[in-house]
Protein backbone atom coordinates (compact mmCIF):
# COMPACT_ATOMS: atom_id res chain seq x y z
CA UNK A 1 0.00 0.00 0.00
CA UNK A 2 3.11 2.36 0.23
CA UNK A 3 1.74 3.57 -3.17
CA UNK A 4 -1.19 5.73 -1.85
CA UNK A 5 1.75 7.08 0.68
CA UNK A 6 2.46 10.54 -1.37
CA UNK A 7 -1.81 11.07 -1.67
CA UNK A 8 -2.32 10.54 1.74
CA UNK A 9 1.17 13.08 2.83
CA UNK A 10 -0.47 15.62 0.21
CA UNK A 11 -3.97 15.05 1.99
CA UNK A 12 -2.63 15.55 5.02
CA UNK A 13 -0.39 18.76 4.65
CA UNK A 14 -3.69 20.34 2.83
CA UNK A 15 -5.73 19.66 6.27
CA UNK A 16 -2.90 20.45 8.55
CA UNK A 17 -2.13 23.81 6.30
CA UNK A 18 -6.01 24.77 5.86
CA UNK A 19 -6.16 24.06 10.23
CA UNK A 20 -3.23 26.39 10.52
CA UNK A 21 -4.23 29.11 8.16
CA UNK A 22 -7.86 29.27 7.85
CA UNK A 23 -8.88 28.31 11.71
CA UNK A 24 -5.63 29.90 14.16
CA UNK A 25 -4.67 32.69 11.44
CA UNK A 26 -1.38 31.64 11.36
CA UNK A 27 0.67 33.59 10.69
CA UNK A 28 -1.85 36.72 11.16
CA UNK A 29 -1.26 39.01 7.93
CA UNK A 30 -0.80 35.80 5.30
CA UNK A 31 -1.96 39.09 2.87
CA UNK A 32 -2.66 39.36 -0.87
CA UNK A 33 0.96 40.46 -1.14
CA UNK A 34 1.97 37.09 -0.52
CA UNK A 35 -0.80 35.30 -2.40
CA UNK A 36 1.80 35.22 -6.36
CA UNK A 37 4.80 33.59 -3.93
CA UNK A 38 2.75 31.06 -2.61
CA UNK A 39 0.96 30.06 -5.60
CA UNK A 40 4.29 29.51 -7.12
CA UNK A 41 5.97 28.06 -4.72
CA UNK A 42 2.57 25.52 -4.61
CA UNK A 43 3.67 25.50 -8.14
CA UNK A 44 7.20 24.27 -8.12
CA UNK A 45 6.29 21.38 -5.56
CA UNK A 46 3.91 20.29 -8.15
CA UNK A 47 6.56 19.95 -10.75
CA UNK A 48 9.41 18.95 -8.10
CA UNK A 49 6.64 15.87 -6.39
CA UNK A 50 6.11 14.79 -10.23
CA UNK A 51 9.55 15.17 -11.41
CA UNK A 52 10.13 12.75 -8.31
CA UNK A 53 7.87 10.18 -9.41
CA UNK A 54 9.16 9.90 -12.80
CA UNK A 55 12.53 9.47 -12.42
CA UNK A 56 11.44 6.82 -9.26
CA UNK A 57 9.64 5.08 -12.20
CA UNK A 58 12.39 5.60 -14.28
CA UNK A 59 14.99 4.48 -11.61
CA UNK A 60 17.06 7.05 -11.64
CA UNK A 61 16.06 8.93 -8.26
CA UNK A 62 18.70 10.69 -6.29
CA UNK A 63 17.45 12.88 -3.19
CA UNK A 64 19.79 15.43 -2.94
CA UNK A 65 18.69 16.36 -6.59
CA UNK A 66 15.34 16.05 -5.85
CA UNK A 67 15.22 17.91 -2.15
CA UNK A 68 17.68 20.82 -3.88
CA UNK A 69 15.62 20.80 -6.87
CA UNK A 70 12.40 22.20 -4.68
CA UNK A 71 14.34 24.22 -2.51
CA UNK A 72 15.79 25.88 -5.72
CA UNK A 73 13.15 25.97 -7.62
CA UNK A 74 10.27 27.74 -5.01
CA UNK A 75 13.30 30.19 -4.36
CA UNK A 76 14.01 31.31 -7.83
CA UNK A 77 10.36 31.53 -8.92
CA UNK A 78 9.47 33.73 -6.04
CA UNK A 79 12.46 35.85 -6.46
CA UNK A 80 11.71 36.14 -9.88
CA UNK A 81 7.92 37.28 -9.04
CA UNK A 82 9.73 39.87 -6.68
CA UNK A 83 12.03 41.26 -9.47
CA UNK A 84 9.15 41.52 -11.20
CA UNK A 85 7.24 43.34 -9.07
CA UNK A 86 10.09 45.87 -8.60
CA UNK A 87 10.65 46.44 -12.27
CA UNK A 88 7.11 46.18 -13.33
CA UNK A 89 7.71 43.05 -16.00
CA UNK A 90 5.62 40.04 -14.95
CA UNK A 91 8.25 37.84 -14.38
CA UNK A 92 6.80 34.89 -12.52
CA UNK A 93 4.57 34.58 -15.35
CA UNK A 94 8.38 33.05 -16.62
CA UNK A 95 8.31 30.72 -14.09
CA UNK A 96 4.98 29.93 -14.07
CA UNK A 97 5.60 28.51 -18.14
CA UNK A 98 8.73 26.90 -17.67
CA UNK A 99 7.30 25.07 -14.88
CA UNK A 100 3.62 24.52 -15.73
CA UNK A 101 5.36 22.89 -18.49
CA UNK A 102 7.55 20.43 -17.09
CA UNK A 103 4.75 19.51 -14.98
CA UNK A 104 2.68 18.14 -17.87
CA UNK A 105 5.47 16.45 -19.43
CA UNK A 106 6.51 14.83 -16.63
CA UNK A 107 3.16 14.03 -15.99
CA UNK A 108 2.49 12.62 -19.86
CA UNK A 109 5.71 10.24 -19.15
CA UNK A 110 4.24 8.73 -15.86
CA UNK A 111 0.98 8.32 -17.63
CA UNK A 112 3.15 6.69 -20.53
CA UNK A 113 4.72 4.22 -18.03
CA UNK A 114 1.66 3.23 -16.72
CA UNK A 115 -0.44 2.52 -20.12
CA UNK A 116 2.94 0.65 -21.02
CA UNK A 117 2.61 -1.63 -18.47
CA UNK A 118 -0.83 -2.54 -18.41
CA UNK A 119 -0.48 -2.84 -22.14
CA UNK A 120 2.52 -5.40 -21.19
CA UNK A 121 0.26 -7.12 -18.22
CA UNK A 122 -2.55 -7.44 -20.92
CA UNK A 123 -0.67 -8.93 -23.59
CA UNK A 124 0.98 -11.40 -21.00
CA UNK A 125 -2.66 -12.25 -19.33
CA UNK A 126 -4.04 -13.32 -23.30
CA UNK A 127 -0.91 -15.54 -23.88
CA UNK A 128 -1.37 -17.22 -20.65
CA UNK A 129 -5.01 -17.74 -21.74
CA UNK A 130 -3.81 -18.78 -25.02
CA UNK A 131 -1.49 -21.19 -23.30
CA UNK A 132 -4.18 -22.85 -21.02
CA UNK A 133 -6.54 -23.11 -23.99
CA UNK A 134 -4.13 -24.91 -25.74
CA UNK A 135 -3.46 -27.40 -23.26
CA UNK B 1 -3.78 -2.49 -6.31
CA UNK B 2 -1.73 0.33 -5.23
CA UNK B 3 -1.30 3.24 -6.77
CA UNK B 4 2.05 3.05 -7.95
CA UNK B 5 2.61 -0.68 -8.89
CA UNK B 6 3.82 -3.21 -6.57
CA UNK B 7 7.24 -3.08 -8.51
CA UNK B 8 8.49 -0.21 -6.58
CA UNK B 9 6.94 -0.47 -3.41
CA UNK B 10 9.33 -0.71 -1.08
CA UNK B 11 11.96 1.94 -2.85
CA UNK B 12 13.28 4.60 -0.36
CA UNK B 13 11.96 7.71 -2.70
CA UNK B 14 8.27 6.86 -2.55
CA UNK B 15 9.15 7.94 1.37
CA UNK B 16 10.84 11.32 0.11
CA UNK B 17 8.24 12.10 -2.12
CA UNK B 18 5.59 11.70 0.47
CA UNK B 19 7.27 14.26 2.86
CA UNK B 20 7.67 16.46 -0.73
CA UNK B 21 3.85 16.35 -1.21
CA UNK B 22 3.50 16.82 2.69
CA UNK B 23 4.94 19.85 2.21
CA UNK B 24 3.34 20.60 -1.15
CA UNK B 25 -0.18 19.91 0.13
CA UNK B 26 0.20 22.83 3.48
CA UNK B 27 1.55 25.58 0.78
CA UNK B 28 -1.46 24.46 -1.58
CA UNK B 29 -3.50 25.51 1.17
CA UNK B 30 -1.64 28.63 2.16
CA UNK B 31 -2.28 29.46 -1.58
CA UNK B 32 -6.32 28.39 -1.44
CA UNK B 33 -6.60 30.68 2.21
CA UNK B 34 -4.87 33.74 0.70
CA UNK B 35 -6.94 33.73 -2.45
CA UNK B 36 -10.05 32.62 -1.04
CA UNK B 37 -9.53 35.66 1.66
CA UNK B 38 -8.94 37.95 -1.83
CA UNK B 39 -12.00 36.98 -3.17
CA UNK B 40 -14.05 37.78 0.05
CA UNK B 41 -12.67 40.90 -0.17
CA UNK B 42 -13.87 41.54 -4.05
CA UNK B 43 -10.79 41.51 -5.43
CA UNK B 44 -9.54 38.64 -7.90
CA UNK B 45 -6.93 36.72 -7.32
CA UNK B 46 -5.56 37.45 -10.63
CA UNK B 47 -5.08 40.84 -9.92
CA UNK B 48 -1.90 42.13 -8.84
CA UNK B 49 -3.22 45.48 -7.70
CA UNK B 50 -6.45 43.57 -5.71
CA UNK B 51 -3.83 44.22 -2.62
CA UNK B 52 -4.26 47.91 -2.56
CA UNK B 53 -8.09 47.60 -2.99
CA UNK B 54 -8.62 45.45 -0.50
CA UNK B 55 -6.53 48.48 2.10
CA UNK B 56 -9.03 50.82 0.65
CA UNK B 57 -12.08 48.80 1.15
CA UNK B 58 -11.77 49.15 5.72
CA UNK B 59 -11.41 52.85 5.70
CA UNK B 60 -14.67 53.87 3.92
CA UNK B 61 -16.32 51.13 6.57
CA UNK B 62 -15.05 53.48 9.66
CA UNK B 63 -15.50 56.47 8.16
CA UNK B 64 -19.27 55.48 7.20
CA UNK B 65 -19.16 54.49 11.42
CA UNK B 66 -17.65 57.36 12.18
CA UNK B 67 -20.11 59.72 10.40
CA UNK B 68 -22.67 57.78 11.99
CA UNK B 69 -20.95 58.90 15.26
CA UNK B 70 -20.82 62.54 14.73
CA UNK B 71 -24.33 62.80 13.46
CA UNK B 72 -25.43 61.40 17.07
CA UNK B 73 -23.07 63.54 19.08
CA UNK B 74 -24.40 66.59 17.27
CA UNK B 75 -27.59 65.86 18.17
CA UNK B 76 -26.81 65.08 21.68
CA UNK B 77 -24.52 68.09 22.06
CA UNK B 78 -28.07 70.55 20.84
CA UNK B 79 -30.39 68.85 23.55
CA UNK B 80 -27.67 69.37 26.28
CA UNK B 81 -27.35 73.19 24.93
CA UNK B 82 -31.17 73.01 25.14
CA UNK B 83 -31.10 71.97 28.37
CA UNK B 84 -28.46 74.08 29.63
CA UNK B 85 -30.38 77.29 28.58
CA UNK B 86 -33.39 76.65 30.27
CA UNK B 87 -36.06 79.33 31.61
CA UNK B 88 -35.23 83.57 30.46
CA UNK B 89 -32.00 85.24 31.04
CA UNK B 90 -28.28 85.45 29.93
CA UNK B 91 -27.87 81.69 29.09
CA UNK B 92 -31.57 81.77 26.97
CA UNK B 93 -30.20 84.43 24.61
CA UNK B 94 -27.13 82.57 23.98
CA UNK B 95 -28.31 79.52 23.50
CA UNK B 96 -30.85 80.82 20.90
CA UNK B 97 -27.73 82.73 19.42
CA UNK B 98 -25.92 79.46 19.14
CA UNK B 99 -28.68 77.78 17.55
CA UNK B 100 -29.62 80.43 14.85
CA UNK B 101 -25.49 80.19 13.85
CA UNK B 102 -25.57 76.19 13.90
CA UNK B 103 -28.69 76.62 11.61
CA UNK B 104 -26.82 79.14 9.23
CA UNK B 105 -23.88 76.71 9.54
CA UNK B 106 -25.05 73.99 8.37
CA UNK B 107 -24.78 72.24 11.58
CA UNK B 108 -28.27 71.19 12.50
CA UNK B 109 -30.85 69.10 10.79
CA UNK B 110 -33.73 71.08 10.01
CA UNK B 111 -37.20 70.68 7.59
CA UNK B 112 -40.09 72.70 6.10
CA UNK B 113 -41.65 73.28 2.64
CA UNK B 114 -38.92 72.87 -0.27
CA UNK B 115 -38.69 70.86 -3.42
CA UNK B 116 -36.63 67.77 -4.53
CA UNK B 117 -34.93 68.04 -7.84
CA UNK B 118 -33.84 64.53 -8.91
CA UNK B 119 -31.00 64.76 -11.53
CA UNK B 120 -30.12 61.47 -13.47
CA UNK B 121 -27.99 60.36 -16.34
CA UNK B 122 -30.01 59.75 -19.44
CA UNK B 123 -30.99 55.69 -20.22
CA UNK B 124 -31.28 56.60 -23.44
CA UNK B 125 -28.80 58.46 -24.62
CA UNK B 126 -28.26 60.98 -27.66
CA UNK B 127 -30.09 59.90 -31.05
CA UNK B 128 -27.62 57.99 -33.03
CA UNK B 129 -26.52 60.85 -35.52
CA UNK B 130 -25.45 62.82 -32.84
CA UNK B 131 -23.54 60.14 -30.79
CA UNK B 132 -20.95 63.07 -30.33
CA UNK B 133 -23.17 64.96 -27.93
CA UNK B 134 -23.08 61.78 -25.61
CA UNK B 135 -21.20 63.68 -22.51
CA UNK B 136 -23.99 65.59 -22.75
CA UNK B 137 -26.66 63.32 -21.54
CA UNK B 138 -25.00 62.48 -18.21
CA UNK B 139 -25.22 64.35 -15.10
CA UNK B 140 -21.71 66.11 -14.44
CA UNK B 141 -20.10 68.56 -11.45
CA UNK B 142 -20.98 71.08 -13.63
CA UNK B 143 -24.63 70.00 -14.22
CA UNK B 144 -25.31 70.38 -10.02
CA UNK B 145 -23.05 73.27 -9.50
CA UNK B 146 -25.73 75.23 -12.48
CA UNK B 147 -28.53 73.89 -10.43
CA UNK B 148 -27.89 74.88 -7.10
CA UNK B 149 -26.38 78.46 -8.05
CA UNK B 150 -29.79 78.57 -9.58
CA UNK B 151 -31.52 77.63 -6.36
CA UNK B 152 -29.51 80.12 -4.10
CA UNK B 153 -30.64 82.56 -6.05
CA UNK B 154 -34.18 81.72 -5.34
CA UNK B 155 -33.83 81.98 -2.09
CA UNK B 156 -33.23 78.10 -1.05
CA UNK B 157 -31.92 77.86 2.73
CA UNK B 158 -30.61 74.51 3.24
CA UNK B 159 -29.93 72.27 0.31
CA UNK B 160 -28.85 68.34 0.95
CA UNK B 161 -27.34 66.56 -2.32
CA UNK B 162 -27.99 62.51 -1.50
CA UNK B 163 -28.15 63.28 2.13
CA UNK B 164 -25.05 65.59 1.93
CA UNK B 165 -25.90 69.28 3.59
CA UNK B 166 -23.73 72.06 1.42
CA UNK B 167 -21.62 74.48 3.70
CA UNK B 168 -19.96 77.47 2.59
CA UNK B 169 -16.69 75.27 2.15
CA UNK B 170 -18.31 72.80 0.30
CA UNK B 171 -16.68 71.53 -3.16
CA UNK B 172 -19.10 69.80 -5.58
CA UNK B 173 -16.81 67.95 -8.09
CA UNK B 174 -16.09 65.41 -10.73
CA UNK B 175 -13.56 62.61 -9.83
CA UNK B 176 -13.75 59.65 -12.10
CA UNK B 177 -16.94 58.36 -12.86
CA UNK B 178 -18.49 59.51 -9.74
CA UNK B 179 -19.05 63.28 -8.50
CA UNK B 180 -17.79 64.36 -5.11
CA UNK B 181 -19.95 66.05 -2.42
CA UNK B 182 -18.11 67.19 0.71
CA UNK B 183 -15.31 64.59 -0.38
CA UNK B 184 -18.42 61.72 -0.49
CA UNK B 185 -18.83 60.31 -4.14
CA UNK B 186 -21.63 59.96 -5.28
CA UNK B 187 -23.52 58.52 -8.86
CA UNK B 188 -26.35 59.50 -10.25
CA UNK B 189 -29.34 60.01 -9.69
CA UNK B 190 -28.72 63.04 -7.57
CA UNK B 191 -31.54 63.99 -5.21
CA UNK B 192 -31.06 67.35 -4.40
CA UNK B 193 -33.49 68.26 -1.44
CA UNK B 194 -34.01 72.30 -1.09
CA UNK B 195 -35.92 73.73 1.53
CA UNK B 196 -37.25 77.10 1.14
CA UNK B 197 -40.18 78.54 -1.18
CA UNK B 198 -41.64 75.65 -3.19
CA UNK B 199 -42.99 78.19 -5.94
CA UNK B 200 -40.14 80.44 -6.24
CA UNK B 201 -37.52 77.26 -5.87
CA UNK B 202 -39.21 75.91 -8.97
CA UNK B 203 -39.50 79.15 -10.40
CA UNK B 204 -36.14 79.84 -10.64
CA UNK B 205 -35.11 76.41 -12.35
CA UNK B 206 -37.87 76.18 -15.01
CA UNK B 207 -38.03 79.72 -16.60
CA UNK B 208 -37.97 80.35 -20.55
CA UNK B 209 -33.68 79.05 -21.19
CA UNK B 210 -33.34 78.01 -17.85
CA UNK B 211 -32.07 75.27 -16.63
CA UNK B 212 -34.98 72.91 -16.64
CA UNK B 213 -35.01 73.82 -20.11
CA UNK B 214 -31.48 73.20 -21.09
CA UNK B 215 -31.82 69.49 -19.57
CA UNK B 216 -35.12 69.17 -21.63
CA UNK B 217 -33.64 69.91 -24.74
CA UNK B 218 -31.40 66.69 -24.23
CA UNK B 219 -33.40 64.11 -22.54
CA UNK B 220 -36.90 65.16 -20.53
CA UNK B 221 -36.17 62.16 -18.18
CA UNK B 222 -32.99 63.54 -16.37
CA UNK B 223 -34.74 66.37 -14.25
CA UNK B 224 -37.64 65.95 -12.03
CA UNK B 225 -38.89 68.61 -9.86
CA UNK B 226 -40.90 66.97 -6.88
CA UNK B 227 -42.57 70.36 -4.76
CA UNK B 228 -43.08 69.46 -1.04
CA UNK B 229 -46.12 71.75 0.53
CA UNK B 230 -46.85 69.92 3.92
CA UNK B 231 -43.38 71.20 5.65
CA UNK B 232 -42.19 67.62 5.84
CA UNK B 233 -38.66 67.77 3.92
CA UNK B 234 -35.69 67.13 6.12
CA UNK B 235 -32.62 68.06 4.74
CA UNK B 236 -29.51 66.21 7.55
CA UNK B 237 -27.10 68.53 9.53
CA UNK B 238 -23.78 68.83 7.78
CA UNK B 239 -21.88 65.75 9.88
CA UNK B 240 -18.07 66.23 8.91
CA UNK B 241 -15.10 68.04 10.19
CA UNK B 242 -15.90 71.41 10.78
CA UNK B 243 -12.23 72.03 12.13
CA UNK B 244 -10.14 75.59 10.98
CA UNK B 245 -6.35 75.56 11.03
CA UNK B 246 -6.10 78.36 9.72
CA UNK B 247 -8.28 81.09 9.82
CA UNK B 248 -8.60 82.64 13.43
CA UNK B 249 -11.16 85.73 14.30
CA UNK B 250 -9.74 88.67 14.44
CA UNK B 251 -9.71 90.34 18.01
CA UNK B 252 -12.99 91.45 18.99
CA UNK B 253 -13.38 94.75 20.14
CA UNK B 254 -14.43 93.43 23.81
CA UNK B 255 -11.92 90.53 25.46
CA UNK B 256 -14.72 89.34 27.29
CA UNK B 257 -16.24 87.76 24.32
CA UNK B 258 -15.63 84.03 24.85
CA UNK B 259 -15.06 82.29 21.49
CA UNK B 260 -17.32 79.38 20.83
CA UNK B 261 -15.83 76.22 18.42
CA UNK B 262 -19.22 76.98 16.64
CA UNK B 263 -18.93 80.64 16.21
CA UNK B 264 -15.52 79.87 14.67
CA UNK B 265 -17.29 77.69 11.93
CA UNK B 266 -19.58 80.42 11.15
CA UNK B 267 -18.03 83.74 9.40
CA UNK B 268 -20.40 83.50 6.49
CA UNK B 269 -23.46 82.88 5.58
CA UNK B 270 -24.33 79.55 4.11
CA UNK B 271 -26.77 79.47 1.90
Amino acid sequence: MSGWLPVVGALSGFIVGMVMFGLFKLPPDLTSSYAPYLSLATLAGLDTVLGGVRSGIEGRFQDDIFVSGFVLNTLLAAALAFLGDKIGVDLFLAAVVALGSRVFLNLSLIRRYYLTKAALNRRKENENVASTTNL
Amino acid sequence: MSFLGSGIRHQPWIWQVTVLCFVLGFLLAGSVQTVSGLKRSGTSGGNRIGGIAQQAGAPIETVLKQQKQIEELLKEKTKLENSLALGEGPQKALNDELQKMKLTAGLSEVTGNGIILTLQDSKTGPPSNRQFEAEDYNIHDVTIQRAINELNASGAEAISINGQRLLSRTAIRCVGPTAQVNGVPMTSPYHIKVIGDPETLAGGLTFPGGFVQWLNSYDPEMVKIEKIVKKDLVVPAYSGSTEFRYAKPTAPASQTVKKSPVSQTTDKDTQ
